[in-house]
């Protein structure tokens, strides 16, 4: 399923299908329908910076992140969950693990 | 005057309270009891909260008074009660993030916020309604139900911390918590006439709070007033170790510079002044300079260009985060696991087929349109050089100012269901707001008016990184002026 909206005379296409698979989502035929024309929409809205010409490798004036650095934490045990909390939110676990259908192939 | 003169507690500000706890005047347990008889009485019709537990609510009240009678109290806001956006996780309270996705989900932890202000003694006071995992600008996109706003309940409260900036308007609760990451507190507390402030990146952990898009994401005091939301800030920022963006700069005590008078110099974007500025808020903005000005300020005529790609900039940075924190709702290990699917990859797409709203949908899909292969340096390269670009925009005004003021949204709340077909149209309502998280800034959006229908309207001040203390000073100064902050909703009428 394609959604096709011309932009500045590129045609713009949107892979409505394509794409709900590599996000891992279903989605229903009308869901397709009404994405496809509105992300259309939206992506004609954000090509809008395709116009600007930014500079490369430019230095971020104002960064609040520049004045902060990487953060090691020690590697060390902690307090942690337990497995009984761990696994309070599992929607399926047996004999503390949590149940998942069967990925691999055989006995 | 006494405390709550013939109407009950509930629109006494976080101030008073503290003030009338410290003195012995009313206890907690007092001050609870008549905020659960506000929802009692008014929830139904406003909607603010998701879930409110009188009874766990009520034994923090205890505890807190027993406190105060050992003469232990843990700091000004013991006693007083603070709602929490359902985004944030509270030990053995249920988490939604306003998303079906989460059903029966329980937290086992305390996010950080919530870790201090039980250090402080807060009373942790229900969980406020929110946009789908904090996209949206309406609580519209709530998976439950809307929520009201209470200056006329046919609009909507803003969002995505609609709840929170509902509760603290209609007297539901004193202070409240947000997250911001495009406008989230702000926009909110500008449709109820609150005070909510950003603050900037790293000054607040996001330990425990559902990520939406990490590297614009904050959490947010709201109040009825500037100190209020000045001491909510004081309790819950500082550095912690399990957020690796917090910042390890001290905290001030926000509420002791409050009363600081300085002859600010503030920036005006003409951008600002553009077609789709609703003219009430055109009005309420020139007043709000032109008081600034009259007190001596200077007023700068500046142009910031970029105002006009951030939306793009913006949308584009903030979905592709949140396509990828948002992989973590997969069926296995907490939330909904639909109950219809065979294999691991359809538990995956079941059950987020089934668990996720519309909004959150269409993010997720343009987040992975904008990281996919071929496009990725067309969308998401070039919005994180646009980013570049518009924090240089605001690098080169706060050379010569102090604050940066536009209106906090472009219009007065609209009606329900006004923007829910037009996806664009909503995103376009953030105009003012999203920059400011795309830089990392502190803004804060006090009330500067109301429309002639009675609507609130908010200003925004901008500031620069970790200037909370000089914002939340101009923005008291702006509110000892004006009488809005005292103004409530007329909602039992």
């Amino acid at each position: 399923m394609m959604a096709e909206e011309s932009v500045a005379g590129q045609r713009q296409c949107f892979d409505v299908a394509a794409i709900a698979a590599i996000a891992h989502l279903e989605l229903t035929s009308d869901e397709m329908d009404s994405l496809g024309e509105q992300l259309g929409r939206i992506v004609a809205y954000v090509d809008r910076l395709k116009a600007i010409a930014f500079a490369e490798n430019s230095e971020q004036f104002f960064d609040v992140t520049a004045s902060l650095r990487n953060v090691y934490g020690a590697d060390e045990v902690g307090d942690s969950f337990t497995q009984e909390e761990a696994l309070s939110n599992a929607p399926e676990s047996r004999d503390g693990q949590i149940v998942v259908p069967r990925i691999v192939e055989g006995d | 005057m006494g405390l709550g003169t013939g109407q009950g507690l509930h629109y006494e500000t976080a101030e008073r309270l503290s003030a009338a706890l410290a003195s012995r005047t009313i206890c907690s347990v007092e001050l609870v009891e008549s905020l659960l008889g506000r929802a009692r009485t008014i929830d139904g019709k406003l909607r603010a909260f998701i879930a409110l537990d009188g009874a766990d609510a009520l034994r923090q009240a205890v505890e807190s008074d027993r406190r105060r009678e050992r003469g232990a109290a843990l700091g000004p806001l013991d006693g007083v009660a603070v709602s929490i956006k359902d985004n944030m996780s509270v030990r053995r309270w249920p988490m939604s993030c306003g998303s079906r996705m989460l059903d029966g989900y329980v937290s086992p932890y305390d996010c950080h916020v919530v870790e201090r202000l039980r250090a402080a003694g807060a009373i942790i006071f229900g969980r406020t309604n929110m946009d789908e995992f904090a996209m949206g600008s309406s609580t519209e996109n709530s998976a439950f139900f809307g929520t009201a706003n209470p200056w006329d309940l046919g609009r909507v409260p803003g969002g995505s911390s609609g709840g929170s900036a509902c509760a603290v308007a209609a007297g539901l609760a004193p202070l409240a918590l947000g997250t911001d990451t495009g406008g989230s507190v702000r926009q909110p507390a500008a449709f109820c006439a609150a005070v909510g402030l950003k603050p900037t990146y790293g000054r607040v952990s996001r330990y425990g709070v559902t990520a939406f898009a990490s590297s614009l994401d904050q959490v947010g005091p709201m109040g009825r007033s500037v100190w209020d939301v000045a001491a909510l800030l004081g309790a819950i920022a500082g550095l912690d170790r399990r957020d690796s963006t917090s910042s390890p700069l001290a905290v001030p005590d926000y509420t002791v510079a409050l009363g600081r008078e300085r002859r600010w110099k503030i920036a005006v974007p003409r951008e600002v002044f553009s077609d789709g500025l609703d003219g009430d808020v055109r009005d309420g903005l020139r007043r709000a300079v032109d008081f600034f000005a009259g007190a001596g300020c200077e007023i700068l005529d500046v142009s910031m260009p970029a105002m006009d790609i951030s939306i793009g900039a913006y949308y584009i940075t903030a979905t592709a985060e949140a396509f990828s924190n948002l992989s973590r709702f997969d069926g296995i290990r907490y939330g909904h696991r639909s109950k219809v699917a065979g294999t691991v990859g359809e538990v995956y797409a079941k059950s987020r087929g089934e668990g996720f709203g519309a909004e959150v949908k269409r993010r997720i899909m343009l987040g992975a349109f904008v990281l996919s292969g071929g496009y990725h340096e067309a969308y998401y390269g070039r919005a994180q050089r646009a980013r570049v670009h518009i924090s240089n925009g605001f690098g080169e005004i706060f050379r010569n100012c102090d604050f940066i003021a536009t209106p906090t949204a472009p219009t007065v709340p609209f009606p329900v269901g006004a923007k829910t077909q037009d996806p664009l149209a909503m995103y376009l309502s953030d105009i003012y707001t999203v920059s400011v998280n795309l830089v990392g800034l502190p803004a804060i959006s006090v009330c500067c008016g109301f429309s002639p229908q009675g609507l609130p309207m908010g200003l925004q001040l901008i500031a620069k990184p970790f200037h909370e203390e000089e914002l939340l000073a101009a923005a008291a100064f702006f509110e000892r002026n004006h009488d809005f902050c005292r103004r409530h909703p007329k909602i039992d009428q």
